[in-house]
């Protein structure tokens, strides 16, 4: 296996753990993913660039919300996990100003989910609306596509867009298919009944 | 890869490619369902509202046997990476469910991998693909395709309908192809040497859990003591019930065949692992077909609750009733073509509106494991006791209602007793012209309890609550024909020989 295959091959077990763990919470699903469904889980920038997600799914609620998941598979410090999450930020932004400007606000929310947490010491405020403006004028001022920055749809991407670090362990402690099963009827997240 | 595989492949990865999660989900479940449905056509596949979830299957296949209901989870994957489905062999196993890839899987050594190991370990867990689905389904699909008469081969149809509801460990097309092999060797016919039912039952075991291995070997078995010209000692585990999907191949495939037709001893083993209930809800599969083959060696063996005899309308068309007997007319029957007072010959049984029934001379007789299903007349004529005294003889005739001109008289007695010497006595005392509505009769030796109800008026005979054998009601039925009596030796072949060597005898015999 080549040093790409090796990555990629860690990116989608990376993401078939997010997946699991995801949907054993019961408030989420996850059916699609880059490799198989690219069409469905790619969506356009301001300036017209594709982005593929790792996979494609929704959080239950009234109304549905669609969710979108970055999955890394690092399992170390450094690397390029600091430099990739710049641009993921400044997608986030691009991709939902895109919406609007289309006529009509998605309410797409971005997850990056990674084995190994990164940049601590800006930890507290990876998400911000801070951060994102600094993505998008320092590191991809391309996404805006010589269009301003809207305050208001930056602040409402930021709200989107959450970073979660998985341990594999934890799936050991998720509660089973066959208990998770018992309870989907009774919680009925998906408002069915 | 055949024909159909390509096709249904192409079909998810079109479904695949769209961008609208709707024609996704149903895209690929409707390809999927579609295999299901071809190889199991019994049963029903329904769909969830879950796509390729962790822990909620896309369909469910439900199918009913015997009485009961049975249901298997079918979890869609987009490929059969081993780490991951390992995972899901190991996280799943308790639903028992098919771990289905929508994608070719190419298993990358012959040598048994860890995923093989993983799903065989599992007790029921069945992983698979989707064209290994197909080429499952294939032969049935494309007989062109496949070796001559081995499409139509029963074990085959039965391998095939059983592979999702009770295969298990790993299977890929090159597995597909050993069972298919195993199943229709092509140097064979439907009767496997008995070098092929050894390949075959080591596959069954292997590709299936038990209970449906075992159901298979005893299918294969089946078939090879109705179809070779061998002499077959024993059959293994010939007792419990054939599955519904069993009988609808089985039977008809069996009946159909010459050599099975005359084996006896195949008809009592089937008879055994069915019944008269299962027998009638084969009838659109044994529609147009003589049983008389599975039928006459099982009139003791399976119980009825009511016979009805009517005018065999399509007998004797060209005689006139009327000049021949007419107090059939007189009994009320509508009749447009009748008998000339003589025995038909070539009396069989057969199955019409899911009822067993026979020809036989001027008579059809209907038999009905629910009485309900037959209602019998309300009008026909009584009948004159001297007519049917001589056809009594040889039942025991626990109570019967005279009504002659001048009085009525009911005899009876308590508990069992024959009535037949009281009544003889009566007539020969007491001149009248005696008729008879309703009466009770045992045949002697049967073993279950209750008199059979005749009844003149309705033409039908009916047992008590436990029911009677077939032909216990037969031969009480004969007292309705008692105008025009039938010549039933045919739908009654061999109870003569049977009556001197019980079922049980002769499944010992054979083993």
């Amino acid at each position: 296996m080549s040093a790409a295959e090796t990555v990629q091959q860690k990116g989608i077990d990376g993401a078939d753990l997010a997946k699991r763990w995801l949907e054993s919470t019961t408030w989420i699903e996850l059916p699609f993913d880059a490799y198989h469904n690219a069409p469905i889980c790619t969506l356009t920038r301001l300036d017209g660039k594709r982005k593929v997600y790792d996979l494609f799914g929704m959080i239950h609620g009234s109304p549905k919300t669609p969710l979108y998941i970055e999955s890394k598979g690092y399992d170390s410090a450094g690397g390029k996990q600091a430099k990739e999450f710049w641009e993921f930020l400044a997608n986030a932004y691009s991709i939902t100003a895109q919406d609007i400007k289309n006529g009509e606000d998605a309410r797409r929310e971005f997850w990056w989910i990674t084995r190994m947490p990164f940049l601590l010491n800006d930890w507290p405020d990876l998400t911000s609306a801070e951060r994102m403006k600094t993505a998008l004028e320092q590191h991809h001022p391309e996404a805006l596509a010589k269009s301003k920055i809207d305050v208001d749809t930056l602040a409402l991407a930021a709200a989107r867009v959450e970073v979660f670090v998985v341990n594999r362990r934890q799936e050991d402690f998720m509660l089973t298919p066959q208990e998770l099963s018992l309870v989907e009827g009774t919680l009925n997240r998906k408002g069915m009944k | 890869m055949s024909t159909r595989s390509l096709a249904v492949t192409e079909r998810i990865r079109s479904a695949m490619s769209s961008d609208n999660a709707d024609d996704i989900v149903d895209g690929v479940k409707d390809a999927v369902a579609q295999e299901v449905t071809s190889l199991s056509p019994d049963a029903k596949v329904e769909k969830t509202n879950y796509f390729n979830h962790s822990y909620m299957p896309d369909l469910v296949v439900k199918w009913h046997d015997a009485g009961r209901s049975f249901a298997r989870p079918i979890f869609l994957r987009n490929d059969l990476r081993p780490e991951v489905t390992e995972q899901d062999v190991r996280s799943l196993a308790d639903k028992e469910p098919v771990v289905l890839s929508i994608t070719a899987f190419d298993e990358p050594s012959v040598t048994a991998g860890p995923l093989r190991q993983r799903a065989r370990e599992a007790s029921l867990v069945l992983v698979t693909d989707v064209v290994s689905l197909a080429d499952m389904a294939a032969p049935f699909d494309t007989p062109s395709s496949a070796p001559s008469g081995r499409e139509g081969a029963p074990l085959l149809r039965l391998v095939q309908a059983n592979l999702l509801k009770g295969g298990r460990g790993l299977l890929t097309p090159h597995d597909v192809e050993r069972l298919v092999q195993s199943a229709a060797p092509p140097e064979s016919g439907a009767a496997l040497s008995e070098r092929s039912l050894v390949t075959f039952q080591e596959t069954a075991d292997e590709m299936f859990a038990p209970d449906a291995a075992l159901r298979l070997r005893r299918s294969a078995e089946l078939l090879r003591l109705g179809l070779s010209t061998d002499v077959i000692d024993a059959i293994a585990g010939a007792n419990g019930e054939l599955s519904e999907v069993e009988l609808r191949v089985l039977v008809p495939y069996l009946l159909a065949d010459e050599t099975a037709r005359a084996n006896t001893r195949l008809w009592q083993y089937i008879g055994s692992m069915m019944s008269l209930e299962r027998f009638e809800e084969l009838g659109d599969e044994l529609a147009g077909m003589d049983v008389t083959a599975l039928v006459v060696p099982n009139l003791e063996h399976w119980t009825a609750k009511r016979a009805q005899m009517v005018i065999n309308s399509s007998y004797g068309e060209d005689l006139d009733i009327e000049m021949s007997d007419p107090m059939l007319r007189n009994a009320g029957f509508e009749v447009d073509a009748g008998a000339d007072g003589q025995s038909g010959g070539g009396a069989y049984w057969f199955v019409a509106n899911r009822l067993l029934t026979a020809d036989a001379g001027p008579w059809r007789l209907f038999v009905a494991s629910d009485a309900r299903r037959l209602k019998g007349r309300t009008d026909s004529s009584a009948a004159n006791w001297d007519d049917i005294a001589p056809i009594v003889d040889g039942l025991v005739l626990d109570s019967v209602d005279l009504r002659g001109l001048s009085r009525r008289i009911s005899v009876g007695a308590e508990g069992d007793g024959d009535v037949s010497s009281d009544v003889a006595l009566i007539r020969s005392s007491i001149d009248d012209s005696y008729q008879v509505t309703k009466m009770h009769v045992r045949r002697p030796g049967d073993e279950t309890p209750g008199s059979l109800n005749v009844d003149f008026t309705e033409m039908t005979v009916t047992a008590s609550r436990g029911g009677a054998p077939i032909a216990s009601l037969v031969r009480a039925a004969e007292l309705l024909a008692h105008r025009q009596p039938p010549d039933l030796t045919a739908l009654m072949a061999s109870q003569t020989d049977l009556s001197s060597t019980s079922y049980t005898d002769q499944v010992s015999e054979s083993t």
